[in-house]
């Protein structure tokens, strides 16, 4: 991962076909990852843009559903590197095992889930699938925690821009550098950055610090307007 | 024990934010040396004594007593300052806020019990404090937001989902995650991410403490039964945690049956739902098949809430503690019985031990042993009964 732009699509918002439009035009865009959120009824990572979004889409949704449109995509050999986020009650619900022997199937390469932190990382763990954990980091970390959490990283680390939820403005701070700094000195792995980027500028700045970066609440406020809207917004910042 | 490294058995844990371990981290070190502190506990002790007005009686219920021919005393938990339990747990955790130079408080709260005990405390150390509570709360418990204001508090209507219990929660940890550095989040009942069940049980035990002494005093022996309601977990954990090695001793929780067992009318947590993880920690929880949060619904706002702290869920499937949930009307029934028989007008949320109470005594051996938790006293309830 390298100079990338990682759009955060909430799966069923408003409904699943918009969610694979959506997918397939950030395909012929050219993105490479996705982070491909599960609409959950507390979020409480979130601020109130994606928050009023996932009561929405939680209503209806479930995960084979969502699964059935990824494996259709890949026969369309639409194939983005999708990293799933949930939080932690519908992943347990489903079934850990499922998940993985399901969704690994489907394009998905990554799992991201914000109320499980690293020392819980048990309830995840499962032998003989492909599916990779990614870890949230923050400046606030102290080193050692950080130092665990990176080296058993091996796809990218999500670093929130700032300590709150998603949605306010993100801040260019030398301590998000320092951090990345510190992530790399302990390995050579992607990091992206996400939380409160809101526009091309915001983009443009964070990739001259990170490897990657998640734009969400701003794409749901385009969508709101309109699925155009939300493909003019990926393309502005694309293009 | 059984506590280890967070969890009680499989139940526990800390399933919050990364970015939050720190503060919970920092929270456990400041608890651990809290309880080796003679000063911190000493003050503590001081203030249970002068300003709660511990130990609070444990009164035999004459008239109920002879009605259903059992030995029914009540741990008058309503007699505290402040007019419930919680105010037991928000002393304890103020002086472990300033032992870490905390400046600022943030509560959630249903009932409004745990806001007024927390904007107490703040008032009395001269904190600030943000209390978030649901906005279907703020109205059905008027007066405990005015009080809360009247203390100094800010009281923050929370206006997603349910406009209840867990919304607040959720925001309190949104504002703790922003604000951990001068922030301590007290929070209001057993349950929640590591360290918070072990803390606040550690400040309710006092009531179980009390109670098996004063029950030994008056009647020469332990008690058959003792009993309590269950919202979030913390006064029935405070009176059951010093009774769990005491074999013969029942212990029963009571949860909100609501008005029926059906998707969305009830809170009763342990005895209708399943394991699941939810605002911190692994417990029984009440969610749908594709894992959203139900929505819940009680009379009593202080039990109206969808999760459940762990060691309660430990509790059962150890079959140490029993769990049961009567329904609104149930509780009704016994808010008007203990005022008509007894002169007492209790919560809400302990009428519904009561209205088990009630039930149970028709059914075991007479002349039993029963003690049930009066956790809170019902004037703030006085717009729903009436
Ligand atoms: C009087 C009273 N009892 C019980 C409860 C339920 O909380 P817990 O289960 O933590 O004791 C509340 C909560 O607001 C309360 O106000």
């Amino acid at each position: 991962m390298k100079n990338e732009i990682i759009p955060y699509i909430l799966a069923n918002y408003p409904d699943l076909q918009t969610t694979k439009e959506l997918l397939i035009h950030c395909h012929k865009l050219g993105i490479k990852y996705v982070e491909l959120g599960i609409p959950f009824s507390d979020p409480s990572a979130d601020g109130p843009v994606i928050q009023n979004a996932a009561t929405k889409a939680c209503i209806n949704f479930n995960f084979d559903n969502l699964l059935a449109i990824l494996l259709d995509l890949k026969k369309q050999n639409i194939n983005l590197e999708i990293t799933i986020m949930t939080y932690a009650n519908p992943l347990y619900i489903y079934g850990i095992s499922n998940f993985y022997t399901n969704f690994s199937s489907a394009n998905v390469k990554g799992l991201l889930v914000p109320d499980i932190p690293f020392e819980e990382r048990k309830v995840l763990t499962r032998k003989n699938h492909s599916i990779k954990n990614v870890w949230m980091i923050s400046d606030n970390l102290p080193s050692a925690s950080l130092k665990k959490i990176v080296s058993n990283s091996n796809f990218y680390l999500y670093l929130v821009a700032y300590l709150g939820t998603t949605g306010k403005n993100i801040q260019q701070s030398d301590s998000l550098k320092s951090t990345i700094a510190q992530v790399k000195k302990i390995k050579d792995i992607p990091v992206a950055i996400g939380f409160g980027i809101k526009d091309k500028n915001d983009v443009t700045n964070i990739l001259n610090i990170a490897d990657g970066a998640i734009i969400g609440t701003s794409l749901i406020i385009e969508l709101d307007k309109s699925l155009n809207s939300a493909k003019e917004f990926l393309n502005n910042i694309i293009l | 024990m059984v506590y280890k490294k967070n969890y009680y058995g499989a139940y526990g844990g800390q399933f919050l934010s990364q970015s939050l371990m720190p503060a919970l981290d920092e929270l456990k070190s400041a608890f651990d040396l809290f309880k080796k502190n003679k000063q911190y506990l000493a003050e503590y002790k001081d203030l249970l004594n002068n300003y709660v007005g511990r130990p609070s009686p444990l009164y035999f219920a004459r008239n109920l007593s002879k009605k259903l021919d059992q030995q029914i005393f009540l741990k008058r938990e309503d007699l505290n300052h402040t007019g419930s339990h919680k105010i037991n747990n928000t002393l304890g955790q103020i002086i472990l806020a300033k032992s870490m130079g905390k400046t600022r408080i943030i509560a959630e709260t249903g009932a409004g019990q745990h806001g007024v005990a927390t904007a107490t405390a703040a008032a009395l150390m001269n904190m600030e404090c943000v209390v978030y509570m649901g906005e279907e709360d703020t109205q059905r418990q008027q007066p405990n937001v005015q009080r809360m204001k009247l203390l100094g508090a800010k009281v923050v209507p929370v206006t997603t989902g349910c406009k209840t219990l867990k919304e607040a929660v959720t925001e309190t940890f949104k504002d703790w995650l922003a604000n951990q550095k001068d922030t301590y989040y007290l929070l209001g009942s057993a349950m929640g991410p590591a360290p918070y069940p072990e803390i606040v049980k550690y400040f309710q035990r006092i009531i179980g403490q009390e109670a098996r002494k004063q029950c030994k005093k008056l009647t020469g022996q332990l008690p058959d039964y003792v009993i309590a309601c269950v919202g979030g977990g913390s006064n029935a954990i405070g009176i059951f945690a010093p009774f769990t090695q005491d074999k013969t001793v029942h212990l029963i929780g009571v949860e909100a049956g609501g008005h029926s067992s059906s998707y969305g009318k009830h809170c009763a947590t342990l005895s209708l739902g399943k394991p699941g993880i939810f605002q911190g920690s692994y417990s029984y929880l009440l969610s749908t098949e594709t894992g959203q949060i139900s929505p819940t619904h009680s009379i009593s706002a202080g039990l109206d809430y969808p999760g459940v702290g762990p060691e309660h869920s430990y509790l059962k499937d150890s079959k140490r503690a029993q769990y049961v949930a009567v329904s609104d009307d149930e509780a009704l029934a016994a808010f008007h019985t203990l005022s008509k028989e007894e002169g007492i007008l209790p919560a809400l949320e302990s009428s519904h031990a009561l209205a088990y109470t009630f039930k149970l005594a028709a059914t075991v051996k007479k002349n039993s042993i029963i003690i049930v938790n009066l956790s809170g006293r019902g004037d703030k309830d006085l717009g729903i009964v009436n």
